[in-house]
């Protein structure tokens, strides 16, 4: 230092300012760089433009997730993303969003996220290491010359395809887009059929008569979302009409469960019940296009053969067949995953062929196709496994891609990866396959990056960062943009630096606007590019091709594994999201593990009750699980959800339930492409274990309570006028009215259209901070969820002979009754009737005596037994417009009270009334069925004024006078039993 | 009797009094330690809820009311009958409480002061309840006079008061007497300060026993209104099982019930431990056994109203939950309250039984048993099921829960325990004034 330089060693004036700054500067920098929290908080100094504190920011971005991604619009409240709703923009949504989209956030947020590339040093450990040496290691890697490369990824679409594409040409790699849904036995039987090797839209919409074989298309089937808000237009009541679902499936799911008819069928005998029906219509004269002779032995199958070989009576193939070809427009699907057994390719040619014939094939839309068909065929990562086993992969890149845990361990697919000199992954999390990866360039979040996705033809979302990175990360783009032009030999140089940049000309290209930026712009704002094809391409059955089915000797004492993708998990990869985890199983209502449904008979005669621990075993794996007692299933069949059973994947996925994957043998099925995903001849043994299997609902009767309320249709529709007057009196009370002066909120909920999909559950965590309390708390009756999936089912001996299984499902929350039994009770006004007609809870007020929620008829309070606290930086998720409740108090539902206020501070800025429909709530806004409508009753003209008076309308437990805010719309049933 | 007992029984009796107030013996030390230390595990648990949560209770959804309240009402109820016999018996004049109402009284007490925790340990927020008092405070809060809880705190905070004040004031004359008696500096001053300079004038027997009168007067309503309050918090509510207008005389009846029968589970030890087989008779015990079949019975027709009730009323939620007390998940603990409150008492019809002290612990231990499940049985089995099906679940109460319980009886026996050896167990005066006058001639005029 200069100081140190002076004679005499004595400070002149300027060595003395100098020294003074140099230690200031010192302190400065040390206390910015300090790790220390920061216990004051610093406003800013030059605040950004776009982030007023309090006010959100939206933006509209995407989730690239399979099957076909999700458009949605972020909520950002000071750089923070807080809750995902629905993009109203995009055509496919229709604004409605998954829980496991809304659960995103959580993958955003969640703990065991990688921080930084990670790599395996010599002791064989995955230690950190900086970005700019691992993009070293990879170039060096990706430069040794002569290597038998493979790369797997999910089915990326779009600009980042492209750049794997040209990334993986450069490097000699063999491409992979594994999906573990591919659904490629649709894609091929179309090309059988029609000569198109794609996965059309089915506008089901459009249909009357909806004739399923065993699709789940409420819950995982291609595009969820999009198939609920049509479902729920198909379905909902229209001029004194509704159209009719019918599902065929051996066990009950929750898409079987909105079936107006339910007809439980042998499993893997789909195949058999099609041709049957396509006999019947053949034999009666009642086809209107000519039976293709594709099927040589189809005469085999009359109605008597095919009622033996389905378990299904003939009257009801007869009334299937004659209902399908009467009604005015129907449509049959297949290919569900469940049922993707050796015939899945036959199953959905035949039922192409059945719409063929009844003229229905105009709701197959293969303009606006699903990009799904691109993905690889399973036979490519069979062979990559052969490869691998037999030592010839050198290196390896996987992204968004999971074999390990989705494929059975009886192809040994961990010993085939550790045979891999080398392997690389993208992953953002330790998942069962970059566990074992020696490099990991952790990809960021979908929220953070740059990027499009293209999940459906002529539907190109936009994905754009809706707030900072949480870590210094590099999105798989950025990485591969970074490396790609030091690989040798360098030619075919990419000249963009940055993704944004390359994302920005391939746009360019495709769209070639006039103005970029102002499409740009829009685009952005949109949330991308929404160009839906209306022509209408004429379709007719052009297959030669011939089969000749072979009836399989049933051995008739043989158990069926029927596995079911999970609505919460899909393929396994939402498993580690609290949210989804704590999220109901709506047909069973578990949590947090796996069970295995076994009919109540078969249990009964192998002395399996509820919550005992069960071997369940095929000749290629073994698991155990908890035994669930279901009516609603064939005795031939066992089934197990997918989704749990991770052996790695963070702390809320791993060992956590069992992995059904690893019962199958993971063969491929002849030329449909499919893995088998059935498994026949399983055995069951008890264990001899026990514990209570824990679920949130305990009893699922209804005991004649009348909860979940159903309407024939033809009281609707006919002049069945209840005798309402004389039996009409006034209404007196000793108590005065409520004064509403301005407002008095309402809510109403179509059970008709509800699907128990459990969005509004999930969204009502995001919005609300509801803790998560974990699998031990729900098993004590704890769980904190402010909105509750009920499901009743009628206490009927023999469900399988029932023309279905009258399941009915109602959202339960805090209805905000005029008389509210919870508010007089509490001694300290804690909880109270506001001017608006909201029963509010004063959290900071309330002492805890519980008095109150043992006083709600409807039991919709919840109780803070512990202090619930989630590890960071799962915290920046939480809404700041609610309080974060500490324990001993109660809470509840507020209907979104934080909204209601927002809401209303924007009319008064813009000094008007608040408008009908303004006010959305959590749950409403997610909901794919738009089936909660939320308003002011007040309002003569209000939407919500209008649904109460619907002929439909009740509330619930109305003879104890509490006069709920919420009302529901009864569920139609076509006939009542 | 001959005479020469009733002299001696005349001149013992502040002897006996007396001798109960010596320096204790190691029997005394250990059996209080031994108290102790489930106390001391009562208050572990209770620190240990509120460090962790009341999660540590086995609350389980629907069911938010437990154990705790259990034992409220289990005390009140065991608070109800000191008063009944001290001040209800005398106005009624009934001379068979003479010997027994200070323990009762004390046991009114202890068991108001152990009745009065349970409300404050089951609080989700312990450390907040000074909010349920109307107190004015500068955050303009008020408290909800509609809630039957804040009633429960002004009836129970009334009737602790009124029984610890007639509790003492029926002690006056007795302490002046140990006062007298007694040595020790600290012991005499503090003898002094509770006998308020009692002289024993005719002037101040006057007027003692007319205040005594006017108390006894005052106490008496209270002997009804705390446990009707208390069973307001139930009835006023709309919980089938608990929306009922029966529950106030039910309650009351099943108090004084309970109430009698801890007295004769503490007053047959107490009996044999200091050989009061004089003062404490087979008299008393047959007038007690007589008034618990008496309260028996009423409760008895109580269970079988309800279950009338159910029926009749075609109400579905009133019949459904019945039934499920009857054959659901709790039928062991409803079968159990019915056998001890229903069926025991009532081999108190043979005068055998009743002279038999030990089958009468026996029975009053089951009464207690049963009256304690019959709490728990309205508080959880109504609050199981309720009207939504969706939300039924079942309640099993917890280790913490359970420590708490038996803490509160090592409180209430501690309190019981410092009370016989501090203050006169027995009522000199009252039993003086059943017992004849020694004449120095030897004769006795008293018949």
């Amino acid at each position: 230092m200069s100081v140190k330089k002076e004679k005499k060693g004595i400070l002149n004036r300027r060595d003395f300012l100098k020294a003074l700054t140099a230690i200031g500067g010192a302190a400065v920098v040390s206390s910015g760089c300090s790790p220390e929290p920061l216990d004051k908080l610093v406003s800013y100094a030059i605040p950004p433009d776009d982030v007023i504190p309090g006010i959100p920011n939206y933006y509209s971005t995407a989730l690239p997730y399979s099957p076909v991604g999700a458009s949605v619009v972020v909520k950002v409240r000071e750089g923070r993303a807080i809750f995902i709703s629905g993009n109203p923009l995009d055509p496919v949504s229709n604004s409605g969003v998954s829980s496991e989209t809304q659960a995103s956030l959580q993958g955003l947020y969640d703990p065991d996220r990688i921080k930084q590339p990670l790599f395996r040093n010599n002791r064989g450990d995955l230690s950190p290491v900086s970005w700019g040496s691992a993009l070293d290691i990879f170039g060096k890697k990706l430069n040794e010359k002569s290597q038998n490369t493979y790369m797997i990824t999910d089915n990326t679409t779009g600009t980042l395809d492209k750049l794997l594409n040209r990334f993986s040409d450069k490097i000699g790699a063999k491409r992979i887009k594994y999906e573990t849904f591919s659904f490629e036995h649709i894609a091929n039987a179309n090309e059988a059929s029609f000569g198109k090797r794609l996965i059309p839209t089915y506008k089901i919409d459009e249909a009357d008569y909806l004739l399923s074989f065993g699709v789940d298309f409420l819950e995982t089937w291609l595009s969820p979302n999009e198939y609920s808000a049509k479902f729920a237009k198909m379905h909902s009541l229209k001029n004194g009409s509704k159209g009719k679902f019918v599902q065929i499936e051996p066990k009950l799911t929750l898409t079987g469960a909105k079936a107006d008819e339910w007809v439980p069928i042998k499993p893997s005998t789909n195949l058999y019940l099609a041709l049957g029906i396509i006999n019947y219509i053949k034999i009666n004269r009642l086809n209107k296009n000519t039976i293709p002779r594709t099927f040589t032995n189809l005469s085999d199958f009359t109605l008597e053969k095919t009622s033996t070989l389905t378990g299904i009576s003939t009257e009801s193939i007869e009334k299937i067949a004659n209902d399908f070809v009467n009604s005015s427009s129907a449509i049959a699907l297949a290919g569900g995953i469940s049922s993707t057994g050796e015939d899945q390719l036959k199953t959905v040619i035949a039922v192409n062929i059945l719409n063929h014939i009844t003229d229905n094939l105009d709701k197959y839309d293969f303009d606006n196709h699903y990009l799904l068909s691109e993905a690889s065929s399973y036979s490519e990562m069979l062979k990559f496994r052969e490869e691998a086993l037999a030592g010839n992969v050198d290196l390896l890149i996987t992204h968004n891609a999971n074999p390990a845990y989705s494929l059975p361990d009886s192809l040994e697919i961990g010993k085939a990866l550790e045979k891999i000199s080398y392997k690389v992954s993208f992953s953002s999390s330790l998942d069962e396959t970059s566990e074992l990866s020696d490099l990991i360039l952790p990809d960021q979040h979908p929220l953070e990056q740059w990027g499009d996705y293209e999940g459906k033809k002529g539907l190109r979302y936009l994905i754009q960062p809706v707030m900072k990175a949480l870590y210094g990360n590099l999105s798989v783009g950025s990485s591969i943009l970074s490396i790609y032009n030091k690989i040798e030999p360098q030619d075919n140089i990419i000249k963009e630096t940055s993704y944004l940049e390359y994302l920005k000309n391939s746009w360019m290209s495709i769209y070639s606007p006039s103005s970029f930026r102002t499409f740009w712009n829009k685009s952005l704002k949109d949330g991308g590019v929404f160009n839906q094809a209306s022509s209408k391409t004429d379709l007719s059955f052009n297959s030669r091709k011939k089969f000749n089915v072979q009836i399989n000797k049933d051995s008739g004492n043989s158990l069926n594994l029927f596995i079911t993708p999970s609505y919460r998990f899909y393929d396994g990869r939402g498993a580690n999201k609290t949210w989804l985890q704590e999220l109901p199983d709506l047909l069973t209502t578990t949590v947090w593990d796996s069970w295995v449904e076994i009919n109540s008979k078969l249990a009964e005669k192998l002395k399996i009750v509820e919550g005992d621990f069960v071997d369940v075993e095929t000749s290629y794996g073994k698991v155990t699980t908890q035994a669930y007692l279901s009516k609603a299933m064939r005795p031939d069949t066992i089934s197990i959800s997918l989704g749990q059973g991770h052996t790695s994947y963070g702390r809320y996925a791993k060992d956590r339930g069992v992995n059904p994957i690893n019962l199958l043998n993971g063969e491929m099925v002849g030329d449909s492409g499919n893995l088998d995903w059935t498994s026949q001849n399983v055995s069951i043994n008890k264990t001899g274990n026990w514990e209570k299997l824990v679920k949130v609902q305990n009893s699922y009767s209804q005991d004649n309570r009348d909860i979940a309320q159903t309407i024939a249709l033809a009281e609707i529709v006919g002049d069945h006028h209840e005798e309402h007057d004389g039996e009409h009196h006034e209404e007196r009370d000793m108590y005065r009215e409520y004064d509403y002066f301005i407002h008095k909120w309402g809510m109403n909920i179509d059970l008709d259209k509800c699907t128990g999909c459990g969005a509004c559950v999930t969204a009502c965590y995001s919005e609300n901070n509801i803790p998560v309390v974990g699998k031990e708390q729900v098993g004590n009756g704890r769980h904190m969820s402010w909105l509750t999936l009920e499901r009743f089912q009628t206490e009927e001996e023999d469900y399988l002979a029932s023309v279905r299984v009258d399941t009915r499902i109602i959202p339960q929350l805090c209805q905000h009754c005029e008389n509210a039994p919870c508010e007089p009770v509490c001694p300290v006004f804690a909880t109270y009737h506001n001017p608006e007609g909201l029963n509010v809870m004063v959290y900071s007020r309330c002492v805890g005596t519980r008095y109150c929620s043992n006083n709600c008829s409807y039991k919709v309070r919840r109780f803070n037994w512990f202090k619930y606290e989630m590890p960071e930086p799962l915290n920046m998720q939480l809404n700041p417009d609610v309080t974060v409740r500490s324990r001993g108090i109660m809470e509840k539902c507020s209907f979104c009270l934080q909204r209601i206020t927002a809401a209303k501070d924007i009319a008064k800025d813009e000094d008007r009334k608040l408008r009908d429909g303004e006010v959305v709530t959590a749950c409403q806004s997610v909901c794919p069925s738009e089936a909660i409508v939320f308003g002011d009753l007040n309002e003569e003209n209000s939407k919500i004024s209008k649904l109460v008076k619907d002929k439909r309308s009740y509330t619930l437990l109305e003879e104890l006078n509490t006069r709920p805010s919420v009302s529901y719309l009864k569920k139609i049933e076509w006939d009542r039993t | 009797m001959s005479q020469i007992a009733e002299a001696d029984k005349y001149s013992n009796i502040n002897k006996t009094v007396m001798n109960m107030l010596t320096r204790p013996s190691w029997g005394w030390w250990s059996i209080f330690i031994f108290d102790l230390i489930f106390l001391a595990f009562g208050i572990y648990c209770f620190i240990y809820q509120v460090y962790t949560g009341l999660g540590v209770a086995g609350y389980s959804h629907p069911v938010l009311w437990g154990v705790y309240i259990t034992d409220f009402v289990f005390w009140v109820g065991i608070a109800h009958s000191g008063t009944l016999i001290s001040a209800v018996l005398f106005l009624f004049r009934a001379k068979f409480r003479m010997s027994i109402y200070r323990i009762a009284e004390a046991m009114t007490v202890f068991a108001v002061a152990t009745a009065g925790l349970f409300p404050i340990i089951h609080l989700g927020r312990p450390w907040n309840f000074y909010w349920l008092l109307p107190y004015p405070n500068q955050r303009g809060l008020w408290v909800n006079f509609d809630s039957p809880l804040l009633w429960d705190v002004f009836a129970v905070s009334t009737y602790a008061t009124i029984s610890t004040v007639f509790f003492f004031i029926g002690m006056i004359p007795d302490i002046a007497a140990i006062r007298d008696t007694v040595v020790g500096k600290t012991k005499k001053a503090l003898y002094s300060v509770l006998s308020l300079g009692w002289k024993g004038s005719n002037w101040e027997w006057s007027t003692y026993t007319r205040a005594y009168f006017y108390f006894a007067c005052f106490a008496t309503p209270l002997v009804i209104s705390v446990h009707s309050v208390v069973s307001w918090d139930f009835a006023m509510a709309n919980t089938p099982g608990w929306h009922t207008t029966i529950f106030p005389p039910y309650f009351v009846a099943g108090a004084i019930f309970s109430g009698l029968a801890m007295v004769i589970t503490l007053c047959i030890p107490l009996r044999l431990i200091f050989k009061l087989e004089d003062y404490i008779t087979m008299e008393n015990f047959e007038g007690m056994s007589k008034m618990i079949i008496l309260t028996s019975c009423i409760v008895f027709y109580a269970y079988l109203t309800e279950f009338f009730i159910a029926w009749y009323s075609d109400n579905k939620y009133e019949y459904d939950q019945f039934l499920y007390r009857a054959n659901g998940d709790y039928a062991f603990f409803y079968w159990t309250m019915m056998f001890c409150n229903g069926i025991v008492p009532h081999a108190l019809w043979f005068k055998k039984i009743r002279n038999n002290l030990v089958i009468l612990f026996i029975i009053s231990l089951l009464i207690n048993v049963g009256m304690w499940f019959e709490r728990f049985n309205i508080i959880v089995i109504s609050l199981s099921k309720e009207f939504e099906p969706g939300s039924w679940g079942v309640y099993r109460p917890s280790w913490v829960e359970l420590g708490i319980t038996v803490g509160s009886f090592a409180w209430f026996f501690m309190f019981f325990l410092i009370f016989v050896r501090t203050l006169p167990a027995l009522s000199i005066a009252e039993i003086k004034e059943i017992l004849p006058v020694p004449r120095k001639n030897g004769g006795s005029d008293h018949e």
